[in-house]
């Protein structure tokens, strides 16, 4: 964030506390004015509709087999063309905005859960409690992401629900840093050593009173944790230690393509667009949503 | 650290499913075979055990011996290793030289029609598959337009689609850290002391400017290797590269699990070991910052 942006925004604040508008209302305010945030929203909210609706949407099964129409190019039948066992890809590609949305969704879900959880058990507890934790955050950091993957499908082996879990299981440290990091100020405040002072118990105080400073910045990284999810996601998948066919995984799809590029670029052209259209959607997004709540996060 | 990697990767292989001893016994093994050679590899050992011994074997560069090749893991990953090399010293050095162009283009032309393009495209890049570029570049460059060779390993020339592939992520990073560092430097007292002197624009970006903004740039391009490592997988798997990525990946086919834990771990260990040379770089871009501290 620059100088002169800050600037900025700090001006727009005070007319916003002169005008009496809410903290959402601001924020809401300050959202729609970010046209590539509302872009990256846009995506977000067609991938859920395709998503939801997809039996609906798809013109064929995502398993329909029919060799007479095998790598057939693009035309009216066939939107984006069709694979080696002629499966419509156009179908396939909407089947597996499911898989990339669960990714998202589910995978995320474990992350905030286990990284929340520590980090506010981390910041409030502090001592060896707080170095043990943190080391281990250290230790997640430091081992390269798609190789911890890799290495964790390999002990789990492959398929959906594990796929869930490692990429789970990997990503839990980011959220317990930046949870830890908004209990540690938050700890300060006069109404937590009000609190504290009051007798409450540490369980209410931590997520009565402490909890609510964590969740902007947990919502911020989830946004974009969903996108990087999705992208190790469709990564392992493209390994084979992903999602397992016939489901259509986007990774997977291009896996398949690998042999066809001379002769049906198709099949490696639109999977790989709908991934990086996908993830460019929640990065935006969690951009956005940053910006909007609190442009001095660090994030 | 480096304790830390190598206690996950012990756990990750402790839990493999399948019996190592049934492996290397055979089908017709009787139960006191199995037994004599459990003993031999230290499997009746309790857990602390085994990790004491898998530790003395790693600082040894054991990594064990692959299932499929019966041969010792490390000699593969020795094999494969400079292969790998060049293709990140490579990628490196592009996401390093136009990373830090693009970024100071995009820093000093603030607000006009190219930063909104660096900044742009930069973002678009990061959400890129790594492995569809790929598959991209071949299409254009190699079948399209017949320029460069598709895959393989060999020539000057099969280096040039790999890399550029591997880098394009790590570049759009750089280019981000670069602008945002660049501008933030800036802002502060010193430079407008340099512009006050009357010294000349381009020197008071490149020696006020631009030196002071490289700190968190090194930082960047440091903890990058993590995800370069990981790409190196990808990379070299649609590139046919024959590095520690292709070897991995064949291995993971072959579901021959010491190599592809050992694999990941020699990369883990390498860049634990890049990014210790990184903080002592710091000493020598910034004479603040002392090795003790």
């Amino acid at each position: 964030m620059e100088p002169k942006e800050l600037e900025v925004i700090e001006e727009i604040e005070k007319l916003e506390e002169k005008a009496l508008i809410s903290p959402n209302r601001q924020i809401l305010n300050r959202f729609k004015k970010n046209k590539t945030a509302v872009f990256g929203l846009i995506i977000v909210v067609i991938l859920i509709f395709v998503a939801l609706f997809a039996p609906f949407i798809a013109p064929y099964k995502y398993d329909e087999v029919n060799y007479s129409e095998s790598l057939k190019p693009p035309s009216s039948k066939h939107l984006l063309g069709t694979d080696i066992l002629g499966r419509d890809i156009f179908s396939r590609i909407i089947y597996g905005s499911r898989v990339s949305l669960e990714v998202g969704i589910i995978a995320v879900a474990i992350s905030v859960i286990i990284g929340v959880t520590l980090g506010l058990i981390s910041g409030y507890f502090g001592g060896w409690v707080d170095a043990l934790i943190m080391r281990l955050v250290d230790i997640t950091y430091s081992f390269p992401f798609l190789l911890f993957a890799i290495a964790i499908m390999t002990i789990l082996g492959p398929g959906m629900i594990n796929v869930f879990i490692a990429i789970g299981i990997i990503n839990w440290a980011w959220f317990a840093r930046v949870t830890r990091g908004s209990v540690l100020s938050a700890k300060e405040q006069e109404y937590v050593l009000a609190a504290v002072a009051m007798g409450a118990s540490p369980g209410r105080i931590m997520f009565k009173h402490i909890m609510p400073n964590v969740i902007a910045p947990v919502i911020v990284g989830a946004a974009l944790n969903s996108g990087y999810a999705i992208l190790a996601e469709a990564a392992l998948s493209f390994l084979g230690i992903g999602v397992q066919p016939p489901y259509p995984s986007w990774g997977l799809m291009l896996s398949d393509a690998r042999n066809y590029i001379s002769t049906a670029p198709w099949m490696t052209i639109y999977p790989g667009l709908a991934i990086a259209l996908t993830v460019l959607g929640f990065i935006l997004l969690g951009n956005g949503l940053r910006d909007a709540i609190d442009p001095r996060l660090k994030i | 650290m480096i304790i830390g990697i190598t206690f996950i990767t012990f756990m990750l292989l402790y839990l493999v499913p399948g019996d190592p001893a049934r492996m290397i016994a055979g089908k017709n093994a009787t139960p006191e075979m199995l037994r004599a050679i459990r003993h031999e590899l230290g499997l009746d050992l309790p857990w602390y055990k085994q990790y004491l011994n898998y530790m003395w074997k790693v600082v040894h560069f054991d990594f064990g011996t692959s299932y499929r090749y019966k041969r010792p893991v490390i000699e593969i990953l020795l094999d494969a290793a400079p292969k790998t090399a060049q293709l990140a010293i490579v990628a490196v050095l592009i996401e390093a030289i136009l990373g830090i162009i693009a970024g100071v283009i995009s820093a000093v032309k603030k607000y006009s029609f190219i930063d909104s393009l660096i900044t742009v495209s930069a973002l678009a890049a990061s959400a890129i598959p790594i492995y569809w570029l790929g598959m991209l570049l071949q299409y254009w460059f190699g079948l399209k337009l017949g320029l460069l060779p598709i895959s393989g390993y060999g020539t000057l020339a099969h280096l040039i689609l790999p890399s550029i592939a591997l880098a394009t992520g790590s570049t759009a990073l750089v280019a981000l850290m670069t602008r945002s560092s660049f501008l933030e430097v800036s802002s502060m007292d010193f430079v407008n002391t340099a512009y006050a002197k009357g010294l000349p624009k381009w020197r008071v970006i490149f020696v006020h400017i631009l030196r002071n903004a490289m700190i968190p740039v090194v930082t960047v391009i440091g903890l990058d290797l993590a995800s370069l490592m990981g790409g190196a997988v990808l990379t070299e798997t649609v590139f046919a590269w024959p590095g520690i990525g292709r070897t991995i990946y064949q291995a993971i086919l072959m579901r021959d699990a010491p190599v592809v834990l050992g694999g990941t771990l020699f990369l883990a260990i390498v860049f634990v070991l890049v990014n210790f040379i990184v903080d002592i770089l710091y000493a020598i871009l910034d004479p603040r910052i002392r090795l003790e501290a």
